[in-house]
């Protein structure tokens, strides 16, 4: 019985062991998705890894998986100004074993990394896409589900997650922001976006409309209370409305019934 | 068999002259405090009229009573998961524009208002908010039929009846009303008992009184909903529900009920039944018209030696079996059938009982005769005035006050137990008034009592309990023996002290 109830769980174990040991696969699952199946990185918007000296100190690589990195950076001459989320769920063992395939890739990359393939976006596509007016192909949520950017939309944005109207400067312009959205980092996005990720063309399309809603003078945010105010009153008297039909259509009492013809 | 005892109390409606004074008797001793002013624990009614709470027999509208249906006796108001979905919203209450505002007079402008031309008065002020309002209704509104289009002609013991014979009830020439007071009817099987989840409300097995458990009332109000005749009422004040308590502090120490006492006209009797306990859900549980038998046929013999000796079982003393025996409503309601529940339909098992009234002398004979002669207007009848009354005993359901009105109040609707119990009355009227007025009994007078199986003997009590009680013998009270009761975890003399007005624990809202 013992045994048999801790097989799965010695499993389970001896299976992590191992992928633990497979630096390259981590970087696949975790890191790829910004830094690139070569971490060559966006020139500009996401800092390349190979060939980065950064790397080599892997308390430094453990530290940035584990916990994130934010603000000012210099990659090879290119500054950045992004923000990497942390990632707790990576475990000690798993970020070393990251950091050793990484020690290992840098020697070997020489060749300059690929300039990321430019795909026109059209704003007003992306506008339509974010308000949700357009659905995502792949039946992801429209982005104004959970952020807000610039107040854009009838009654702002969503509050969940982050105010948008700076993404383009804290992520890297079009070119980054087309390729996060591809491979969202952020844990909560990539979960919402499991299985139904957005195309080529969409990523594009939204990069593109955050890129021009940042150069937009935000909209105060009184405008959408007072329209949260008037839509409320609406809802109320709706409501309101319901009920005194529903009183009125009560079986009445004698009492008022007489009270209402000796009104009449 | 189960014997149990109860104090009943019988309105004797053919004397009724509509006085109120009970319930101003009712009202000074129990119901003049804060939170209580709108209760009239009794009340008395015009009828045909809507009464109080203002069409209270409605129980569309009020959910009321017990219902018979598929060979379950179920609530009206609702089932005890109903119950439990409803706690905080409950429509079927009346509100309290059902029953009246209560308002009293500002005295004081009478005194301190400044020298004019006019006379002052004293104006009408609302005993809730103190302010200055216009009455627009109260407990006996339509008292004498005032305002009978609105309210007597919404009656709904109306229904059933002829429409040639409601429209004459409005009508100047045939215009008829009766008085009903009311009071709790201590039922058998009270709604409210059954309503109440807390468990706050009960019926006292010495006398069946239903009393309301004050410390353990937690205002939910069901009970209130659940009275058919709508008797239990909420103080808004203390947060508890309140209900007629037959005076039970008067019962104990020999006194009859205020109302009962007070009473001008000397309708009320008061007396012991001795009734079946365990047969009460089978009398609960049958066809409307036979609701009436099925619960007098719980009500139990008290000469019987075996019920006696059943009751002496059940430890029920010696002078209660002998109150039962000496019951003026063990008399009327059993020996005589001349008094009925009110509103059996609502299976509730009302232990008060009615006796009904007979029609004013002159009836609808004229009109039928008007129509014969092909004439309009008043017509005196061709008939010498000693024969009036056996005119009125062989055509009863012409009688002025429709057979169906009554059988409709006090018989679920079954005129064949309400026109015997009439013609029984009109047959001793009729001996006793040859008796006296023309000095002897003619054969006519004698057929028509047989006719209405009473022999002489019987006529001669019914007239001298009618007519002619004394206080003991309206009033027939056992000994409680409350003193015995007491001893027991008290010291006489301090329970004596505190027994009699007032809250000795002052019930507290969320108590």
């Amino acid at each position: 019985m013992k045994g048999k109830r801790f097989f799965p769980l010695a499993l389970l174990l001896a299976l992590s062991v191992a992928l633990a040991q497979d630096g390259k696969a981590l970087y696949g699952q975790y890191c790829a998705a910004c830094h690139g199946p070569e971490a060559q990185g966006i020139p500009g918007a996401i800092p390349p890894l190979a060939g980065n000296p950064r790397v080599q100190e892997e308390a430094y690589v453990v530290k940035a998986v584990r916990e994130g990195i934010s603000g000012p950076l210099e990659v090879g001459g290119v500054s950045y100004s992004g923000v990497m989320p942390p990632m707790p769920q990576v475990s000690e063992a798993q970020a070393r074993a990251i950091a050793q395939y990484l020690k290992g890739l840098s020697g070997a990359q020489a060749e300059a990394p690929a300039p990321a393939p430019q795909v026109q976006g059209d704003p007003a596509l992306g506008r339509a896409l974010y308000l949700g007016q357009k659905a995502l192909q792949n039946g992801g949520a429209p982005c104004q589900a959970c952020h807000t950017v610039a107040g854009v939309g009838f009654l702002g944005g969503g509050s969940l997650g982050r105010d948008l109207t700076d993404a383009a400067k804290r992520l890297g312009g079009e070119a980054g922001l087309s390729a996060l959205l591809q491979n969202p980092a952020f844990p909560v996005m990539r979960e919402a976006y499991k299985g139904r990720p957005l195309t080529e063309a969409e990523a594009a399309a939204l990069a593109a409309f955050l890129v021009q809603v940042s150069n937009e003078v935000p909209r105060p945010a009184s405008l959408y209370l007072g329209r949260y105010l008037v839509a409320g009153m609406v809802f109320l008297s709706i409501l309101l409305l319901y009920q005194a039909i529903l009183w009125q259509l009560r079986p009445k009492s004698l009492a008022e019934r007489i009270q209402s013809q000796l009104r009449r | 068999m189960k014997v149990r005892t109860h104090m009943s109390m019988l309105f004797h409606l053919d004397k009724c002259i509509g006085c109120h004074t009970c319930s101003i008797a009712c009202k000074n001793i129990w119901t003049d405090r804060k939170g209580a002013e709108y209760m009239w624990w009794n009340n008395v009614e015009t009828r045909p009229g809507a009464g109080y709470p203002t069409g209270w027999e409605d129980q569309d509208r009020f959910k009321g009573g017990w219902e018979y249906k598929d060979g379950h006796l179920d609530l009206r108001l609702h089932s005890r998961t109903q119950g439990l979905f409803r706690l905080f919203f409950n429509p079927a209450l009346p509100s309290i524009d059902d029953y009246y505002d209560p308002y009293t007079f500002r005295y004081s402008d009478l005194f301190t208002s400044p020298e004019g031309e006019d006379q002052p008065t004293a104006v009408p002020v609302s005993m809730i908010t103190g302010e200055v309002m216009t009455p627009a209704s109260g407990p006996n509104w339509d008292d004498d039929l005032g305002g009978s289009p609105l309210y007597a002609q919404n009656d709904p013991n109306l229904k059933g009846l002829d429409p040639g014979v409601r429209a004459q009830l409005s009508e100047i020439e045939g215009v008829v009303f009766q008085y009903l007071p009311r009071i709790c009817n201590h039922c058998l099987n009270p709604g409210c008992v059954a309503a109440c989840p807390t468990g706050a409300i009960y019926k006292r097995a010495e006398d069946g009184v239903v009393l309301v458990n004050e410390n353990k009332c937690k205002a939910w109000r069901m009970c209130v909903a659940a009275c058919p005749y709508k008797k239990v009422y909420y103080n808004w004040a203390t947060g508890k529900s309140e209900k007629c308590i037959l005076c039970f502090p008067r019962l104990e120490t020999g006194q009859a009920p205020a109302c009962a006492h007070s009473c001008v006209g000397r309708i009320r009797y008061m007396g012991v039944l001795l009734y079946d306990a365990d047969r009460i859900p089978e009398a609960a549980m049958v066809p409307d018209d036979q609701l009436v038998e099925s619960q007098l046929g719980i009500i139990l013999d008290p000469f019987d030696p075996e019920v006696i000796a059943a009751a002496k079982a059940e430890g029920i003393d010696d002078g209660w079996i002998k109150a039962a025996q000496n019951s003026p409503i063990y008399k009327f309601v059993k020996v005589w059938r001349l008094a009925f529940p009110l509103h059996p339909e609502y299976r509730t098992l009302a232990m008060m009982f009615y006796v009904p009234p007979l029609s004013p002398v002159v009836s609808t004979l004229e009109k039928a005769l008007r129509a014969s002669q092909g004439k309009e207007g008043l017509v005196r009848l061709d008939i010498p005035e000693t024969d009036l009354d056996f005119e009125v005993y062989e055509s009863l359901e012409r009688a002025r006050m429709p057979v169906k009105y009554l059988a409709n109040l006090f018989t679920a609707g079954n005129e064949s137990l309400v026109v015997p119990a009439l013609k029984k009355m009109l047959a001793v009227r009729i001996l006793k008034r040859q008796e006296s007025l023309e000095g002897g009994v003619t054969e006519k007078a004698l057929r028509v009592l047989q006719d209405a199986g009473l022999t002489l003997e019987e006529a001669e009590a019914i007239y001298r309990l009618t007519t002619l009680p004394t206080l003991e013998e309206r009033f027939v009270l056992p000994p409680y023996h409350r003193e015995m009761a007491a001893e027991v975890w008290k010291d006489p003399l301090a329970h004596k002290g505190e027994t009699g007005f007032g809250y000795i624990q002052p019930p507290l809202r969320g108590e």
